[in-house]
């Protein structure tokens, strides 16, 4: 057998075993929609615990936190620090966003703006960016996907073929299992990556050069400056890594599959609890870097830095090897790639189609367009992914810089009484056009500041601004929950269910 | 406000200072920690303290959840 077919058959077997898992999720389950999206709202400390990890630690992660180690340097350090942060800031907002969800049967972000404001068009609005930006999110995870594939088989199997097997997989357990089938394909993902990252981490410094001491001891008379900020990227700078930490500290709770993922929480202690302990996950974020580092002197010149952890392991070890990073990587973009058309196709047709063209539907047409959705979505963001090159940084960070837009709508809901509909409609639609503006007319970073955080300060100024200036759209009951609208709500829901 | 509400914030916002704010004063190669450049090593020390003001504040809010009803977990009824 050739090392590739070595490699391949681990992988695909890894994938496979995946789909047999997400698809077992779910069996002798009745898929409605509050099983489908939240799974009846039962998880526990820790498969709750196994489903949030799974939807943090994605392929960027793995291949792009390793490949900006070893094309940035220093400014690679933020990644420790903003999604430690934003563990924080969910320790606060996580139980709230839960009793709303528990109280009155939500199941998408956008249902959470359509009861605190009232407005079906900021609804509408909100579902539109998540479904956006989720599509662009969902192409990271494809590119890490094709990336993983074609280096395991040493460019045997087409990225394309890749890709596609493997989301025909994505597609058929998110059908069949909802987000039960992430929850528990989590468990397999999280055990392979672990076991991945902490082999390759220490391995690869001790195969080269003896220890990770020793491999800084080689580095460091070398690349000296690569190691502190601002590393090989002259504009990231400190001011860059404070303003980048903060604005994706607050965006990173902000995207739609989260909301799902926390709804589906047994009880709000579960998710303070799952806080507290998440950020200890970062401990392997480290070893990650110590490849990308280690392969700045083993693997010189590679232009895709993304490349650089596979191109070390596959240079470095057995082909058997090879294929169970392959594997884990593999799961490490599907999992992400699950939640998130799971949380698009959700979005689409609870949240956009149902209150604008067709109000009469019930939740269980809700559910079967969802399904159509995930379909249609996974096929779109295929055609994309085979179509275009790797050259997606600058479209992902403004996925980001978007999604973050919906931090002052979500937060000052929660804790400010006087929040309006328009103030946050005005906030999301001046942040989003900051963030574009500035992402596609090259300022980011503006002034070394990140280009997200910018147009997170004018969003922040915006609805505070504009809320003041209207009037609460239920001005009899200016309480952050109106209860005109939840009772609405609750009879929506039984009328569905 | 309520002071343990305060602290709570206080507690919280500590992670923010550590990993954050603070970036210019540790920003640097030496000493190294173990053979780890002083950044990583200053970062790989911030997380289980990030952990332990989240218990902290949880701690915090246990106390003025459940008074005297014996309510530990009863976030729900609330």
């Amino acid at each position: 057998m050739t090392p590739a077919i070595i490699a391949m058959m681990i992988i695909f077997g890894g994938i496979l075993i995946g789909a047999v898992t997400g698809i077992y999720a779910g069996l002798h389950r009745e898929m409605n929609l509050e099983q489908w999206t939240v799974a009846g709202r039962r998880f526990g400390l820790i498969i709750f615990w196994l489903l949030m990890a799974g939807e943090v630690y994605t392929t960027f992660s793995f291949l792009g936190v390793s490949g900006r180690a070893y094309s940035w340097g220093g400014p690679v350090l933020y990644v420790i620090s903003y999604i430690s942060l934003a563990y924080v800031i969910l320790f606060f907002i996580g139980p709230k966003i839960w009793e709303a969800g528990k109280k009155h049967c939500l199941h998408t972000q956008a249902d959470y703006f359509q009861l605190r404001y009232g407005s079906t068009y900021l609804a509408a609005l909100v579902a539109m960016v998540g479904v956006v930006t989720l599509i662009l999110y969902l192409q990271l995870q494809l590119t890490g996907l094709g990336l993983i594939i074609q280096l395991a088989s040493f460019d045997v199997v087409s990225r394309s073929l890749g890709i596609t097997i493997a989301f025909l997989v994505v597609a058929g357990f998110v059908l069949t299992s909802g987000i039960r089938a992430v929850a528990w394909v989590s468990v397999l993902k999280d055990t392979l990556m672990l076991i991945a990252v902490i082999g390759v981490g220490i391995a690869i410094p001790y195969h080269y050069f003896g220890g990770i001491q020793a491999m800084f001891q080689a580095l460091i008379p070398v690349k000296a400056h690569h190691l502190t900020m601002p590393g090989s990227i002259p504009t990231n700078g400190h001011t860059w890594f404070v303003s980048t930490i903060l604005a994706n500290a607050c965006g990173f709770y902000m995207w739609p599959f989260w909301f799902g993922s926390l709804y589906s929480a047994k009880s709000a202690d579960t998710i303070r609890r799952n806080a507290i302990i998440m950020p200890l996950y970062n401990l392997m974020l480290p070893l990650v870097f110590f490849v990308g580092y280690a392969a700045i002197l083993t693997t010189p010149g590679l232009k895709i830095g993304d490349q650089a952890l596979l191109i070390t392991v596959r240079n470095t070890f057995s082909p058997a090897v090879l294929g169970f990073v392959g594997a884990a990587g593999a799961l490490t973009a599907m999992v992400p790639a699950a939640v998130i058309v799971l949380a698009a196709g959700t979005l689409f047709a609870k949240n956009f189609v149902r209150p604008l063209f067709a109000p009469s539907m019930s939740d269980d047409s809700v559910a079967t367009l969802a399904k159509v959705m995930v379909v249609v979505i996974s096929a779109l963001a295929l055609l994309v992914a085979i179509q275009s090159s790797n050259s997606l940084v600058g479209i992902l960070l403004f996925a980001y810089n978007g999604i973050s837009q919906l931090f002052p709508g979500v937060v000052l809901g929660l804790y400010w009484k006087r929040a309006t509909a328009l103030g946050a409609l005005g906030g999301i639609l001046v942040g989003v056009g900051t963030a574009i503006f500035l992402v596609f007319s090259k300022h980011d970073p503006f002034f070394g500041l990140n280009a997200g955080f910018v147009a997170l300060c004018l969003n922040l100024v915006m609805t505070t601004v504009v809320s003041l200036l209207t009037v609460p759209a239920h001005p009899s009951e200016d309480r952050a929950m109106s209860t005109a609208f939840v009772t609405a709500a609750s009879q929506t829901q039984r009328h569905g269910s | 406000m309520d002071r343990r509400k305060l602290w709570s914030y206080v507690l919280a916002a500590v992670p923010f200072l550590g990993m954050c704010f603070t970036v210019p004063l540790w920003d640097r190669l030496y000493p190294l920690v173990f053979g780890i450049p002083f950044n990583i090593a200053w970062l790989i020390a911030w997380v289980p303290i990030t952990s332990l003001c989240l218990w902290g504040v949880y701690r915090l809010g246990k106390a003025v959840d459940s008074p005297d009803t014996g309510a530990t977990e009863g976030e729900i009824s609330k």
